[in-house]
């Protein structure tokens, strides 16, 4: 009597609505060490490309609070810190993360924040129930990584730690004697990969809205790089050192030459001597509003985002792209910022002729500050004397460049107050930005309009997908004169002195000072090729990435989805939950078909043994399984022992483990059909 | 595992009309068929749900593409994951075992056969009588799982084999499978035996003399505990370290003949007296005595040993109930 209470009382006590204390008993004896473990790894991957991003204080933080767990879970017998500590070391943390940012809001200080309270979180996680908010929270950090690079390795980088993820929420639901990571790796395999056709079902199907919905935090988009609208001696070069893509092109029918690939970025008017910057914005076009001559260029441009207002478009751009606009200094501007991967369609004529000016802009293209650069100021006014004619002048100025000892470097020499002067007449050493900012001061000085243009030039050409990379390192600054005639024409006074950086591109002009070696060198040798060819195909793989994954957005769906017919959001929605449906009753079906054949053609050849045997009055009972009928024949017809036990193992194995070949099936068969009572 | 409200599960109950469907079942098994498995998200289920709002308000927000395959991933992770949870419980079939016969009070065990019909493995099963704790079970390469499944009695009879939950949220606890079903199964309950073991009053027809199986003044050695012994017969230093129960046996080691007769203690009512009679029946058993039983209606001719016993308490049990 007295221990059937007790054991009564135990199992009440266990019993699942019974009191909270056991409630959280149980839920801690199904989690163990080794999903820690797992939990522990998942972060840290998770957390790790954020270390080097965070304030070194909270990286080491997260990092120590992680190795707290860790060294708690290793240790037998040591316990999680007393909940006075835990909100203290809350309180201490939450003060550091508003001292670093100085809020608790925003992008920067909201992934900080993530970091913390998910560490944080660590040193009281007991209950099932903690894990799961642990690794729910582990999938929030494991998006952030993406807000810094949306590069084809960090999507995969983070697809493994989702995997992982999900293996640790897996092991949470499988019994104690079931786990091993093998079983719960197939697992979590089998998931991700039934998983991939919904989700790109989902991904291309579900109605985009265009965002933000609401205005983002200013730290939203910060880190990017690319030509602003301000120059000034040295920061061109100091874009020149970057490998970083600017923008693809791929061209519809021709690759256009080197020599004609201007990319036009900011056009810079006003300066103080020293600075260079647009002034005054130009007033936007309506209309074309040059003559173009020759034949158009067509082509699609993928930009990068560069945090800037603008566009690059082909020396001269003659459409405007959606949601941008045209100005009078044919520059494209857009409403907002390029923020995201954009791509557009764009026509460009390499030939043109502009109009006249206006009165301001005559003005504006002659502006020069009286106090600096002098003795330049003087040599333009005498060539001007000398000379009279505007292209005469042109032409005398670039022949100064390239007769004169210039040098064309990355590293030019630091410049004073009048650098236009110290260059020219001194150090002679430069970058483009150099050989353009002093011509316009030469031919402003001489009475000539002149602009500086800033952007791209050259680019290299993907052969294997057909396109063309324009890399920062392919920034350029050139200029622009007005000529009575002919309207702005493109003097590129670099091409004076380093004609091969026009010709032939940045990187074979500066082949012996990038650090690496140039690839051009070793050309001809059959690794190089290859190494080449390998790179292209990177980056063609990338470009495919950034056409169809990253640079998915409203309008692309749209023009992709009205190719099938498919034209407003709730069109979109239905075709998403149709699409999504069908794929998982197939999936279900498909799984359930596969073990359905085969278990029928088993199925009936047992049932043939079983048929067998009843035939000589030995009949298998509806209680009795496999084994046990086999046992009772044996003890029956021991003569049979070793054909019987053949068959049922045989069967037993085709039955009920999970792997099996079509020859183990014809082998039952077989064996079934040669038995002999 | 957390699960939504009990109310929203039984109002999807009465939604699919679950309780009607099941429990009509009169066959030795039951097949967990398609129509038989609901499913609903558990409590995480719906935390999860919310974190993929966010996600996506969040990728919409910063029009990040990876940001939506990784939402998007995580989704379909969990849609798939409902397939795998109702697989885990499809075409299982059950069928029941054993149940031996207990005293009242103490706990009624059934066997229960689960058995898998195809090669995929089926992880965390469990399996529960309403508001008990569950058994929880793997099926893979054996085929066939048993599990115990215990119920405390509390009334002599046959105890019917009650509503069985099975449910499962293999393998990310999102969803949980479940079904409801009942099997022609029961366990015969014997009366609770009296705890004092007085001798019959009236004496049998026969030769017997008066013997209180158990009763006597003299030690005369232990035998192992079986269910109805009085706990101050139980000899609990030995209990301290062993698992076997011994209780210690008292009395004349002479072996008789013996009367139980419904008639011996007028002055206890129908439980009571069956009670009493069923504690005798226990005595008369362990000393080895010839015993019949008389109860209204029903007179049992004296015998003995295990299958004369299960007779005599088989009719205590069902006195007037069957």
């Amino acid at each position: 009597m007295a221990t059937n209470t007790v054991a009564l009382k135990y199992w009440r006590c266990l019993s699942w609505h019974n009191g909270t204390a056991m409630k959280k008993h149980l839920a801690h004896i199904t989690t163990s060490s080794d999903t820690t473990l797992w939990l522990l790894a998942a972060l840290l991957l998770a957390f790790a490309p954020h270390t080097l991003r965070l304030p070194m204080t909270i990286s080491v933080l997260c990092l120590l609070f992680g190795l707290w767990r860790f060294t708690i879970e290793r240790r037998s017998g040591a316990t999680l810190p007393h909940p006075i500590i835990r909100t203290f070391i809350l309180c201490i943390t939450l003060i550091i993360v508003y001292l670093h940012y100085g809020t608790l809001l925003g992008r920067e200080a909201g992934i900080a924040l993530l970091a913390c309270m998910l560490a944080l979180k660590l040193l009281e996680m007991r209950t099932v129930r903690d894990y799961v908010i642990v690794i729910l929270l582990g999938y929030f950090l494991a998006i952030t990584l993406v807000l810094y690079s949306q590069t084809l390795p960090m999507a995969a980088y983070m697809i493994l730690v989702a995997f992982m993820l999900t293996a640790t929420l897996i092991d949470l639901n499988l019994r104690q004697e079931q786990r091993s990571i093998q079983t719960n790796l197939k697992l979590t395999a089998k998931l991700f990969v039934q998983a991939t056709p919904i989700m790109l079902i989902l991904f291309f199907l579900f109605p985009r809205i265009p965002g933000p919905l609401w205005s983002l935090p200013d730290d939203a988009h910060s880190g990017t790089t690319g030509i602003s609208d301000e120059m000034s001696m040295g920061s061109i070069s100091n874009l020149s050192q970057s490998d970083e893509i600017a923008f693809r092109v791929a061209f519809d029918n021709r690759v256009i030459d080197n020599e004609l690939s201007y990319w036009r970025g900011p056009v810079l008017w006003q300066t103080d001597g020293k600075n260079w910057s647009s002034g005054k914005a130009a007033s936007i076009n309506r209309t074309l509003s040059y003559r173009p001559k020759g034949k158009p260029i067509n082509y699609t441009v993928t930009l990068e985002p560069h945090n800037q207002k603008w566009l690059y478009g082909l020396d001269l751009p003659a459409t405007v792209p959606l949601q941008a606009t045209i100005n009078r200094d044919f520059q494209l501007i857009t409403k907002s910022q390029v923020k995201e991967l954009k791509r557009y369609k764009m026509t460009s004529y390499s030939e043109y002729e502009t109009g006249p000016l206006t009165v301001d802009e005559i003005q504006r293209a002659l502006q020069l500050p009286a106090n600096r650069n002098s003795r330049t100021i003087a040599l333009g006014q005498q060539w001007q004397q000398q000379l009279q004619d505007p292209e005469t002048i042109v032409n005398r100025a670039l022949r100064y460049f390239n007769q004169q000892p210039f040098v064309y470097t990355l590293k030019p020499p630091l410049l004073g107050n009048n650098p236009v002067d110290e260059f020219l007449f001194n150090t002679q050493q430069g970058f483009c930005e150099h050989y353009a900012a002093s011509f316009t001061v030469l031919m402003r000085a001489a009475g000539i309009p002149t602009r500086i243009v800033t952007g791209y030039q050259g680019g290299d050409f993907n052969p294997v997908g057909n396109y063309l990379i324009v890399r920062q390192r392919d920034a350029h600054a050139w200029t622009e004169v007005w000529l009575a005639d002919q309207g702005w024409v493109r003097i590129d006074p670099t091409a004076a002195v380093a004609p091969e950086r026009v010709e032939l591109g940045a990187e074979t002009a500066f082949a012996e000072l990038f650090d690496r070696q140039s690839t051009l060198q070793f050309e001809s040798t059959f690794l190089t090729n290859n190494w080449l060819k390998l790179r292209y195909g990177w980056d063609s793989l990338n470009n495919s990435w950034n056409q169809w994954v990253i640079g998915y957005d409203t309008l692309k769906q749209s023009q992709l989805l009205s190719r099938f017919g498919v034209d407003s959001i709730k069109q979109m929605a239905i075709a998403m939950v149709i699409a999504t449906v069908a794929a998982l009753t197939l999936l279900l079906l498909l799984s359930m078909h596969r073990d359905r054949k085969q278990q029928d053609v088993i199925s009936s050849t047992y049932q043939r043994f079983c048929q067998k045997f009843s035939a000589i009055g030995i009949q298998r009972l509806p209680h009795e399984g496999p084994v046990d009928f086999a046992r009772r024949i044996i003890t029956l017809r021991p003569d049979l022992a070793p054909q019987v036990h053949q068959i049922n193992d045989l069967y037993i194995a085709l039955k009920y483990r999970p792997r099996h070949t079509q020859q183990q099936i014809k082998n039952l068969q077989q064996q079934v059909r040669q038995l002999k009572l | 595992m957390k699960y939504l409200p009990p109310s929203i599960e039984h109002l999807a109950s009465r939604l699919f009309n679950l309780e009607r469907r099941s429990g009509n079942d009169r066959s030795d098994s039951i097949v967990l068929t398609r129509r038989r498995i609901y499913i609903l998200p558990t409590y995480y289920g719906v935390l999860f749900s919310m974190l993929l709002m966010l996600l996506l308000v969040g990728s919409t927000n910063y029009n990040n593409s990876l940001g939506f395959v990784l939402t998007f991933l995580l989704a379909s992770v969990g849609l798939v994951s409902i397939i795998h949870t109702y697989r885990n419980l499809l075409h299982l079939k059950i069928g029941t075992g054993k149940a031996s016969a207990v005293f009242c009070g103490s706990v009624a065990t059934f066997y229960l056969q689960l058995e898998k019909p195809d090669s995929a493995s089926r992880y965390n099963i469990c399996i529960r009588f309403k508001g008990e704790p569950p058994v929880i079970t793997n099926i893979s390469d054996d085929a066939i799982a048993e599990i115990k499944l215990t119920r405390p009695t509390t009334r002599r009879g046959w105890q019917p084999l009650e509503q069985i939950t099975i449910d499962s949220v293999f393998p990310l606890g999102l969803f949980r499978a479940w079904s409801h079903f009942t099997l022609p199964k029961s366990c015969l309950v014997y009366p609770q035996p009296a705890e004092q073991s007085l001798p019959p009053a009236s004496k049998g027809s026969g030769t017997g003399k008066n013997n209180t199986p158990n009763g006597g003044d003299d030690f005369i050695g232990f035998r192992s505990y079986q269910p109805g012994d009085s706990p101050r017969h139980v000899n609990w230093k030995a209990a301290a370290h062993s698992n076997d129960l011994l209780t210690k046996r008292f009395g004349d080691n002479e072996s008789s003949e013996l009367w139980l007769d419904w008639d011996s203690r007028p002055d206890l009512d129908i439980e009571a007296r069956l009670s009493q009679l069923c504690r005798w029946v226990i005595d008369a058993e362990q000393s080895g005595s010839q015993y019949g039983l008389r109860v209204p209606g029903t007179t049992i001719p004296l015998g003995q040993g295990s299958g004369h016993q299960h007779r005599c308490l088989e009719i205590l049990a069902l006195f007037e109930l069957a």
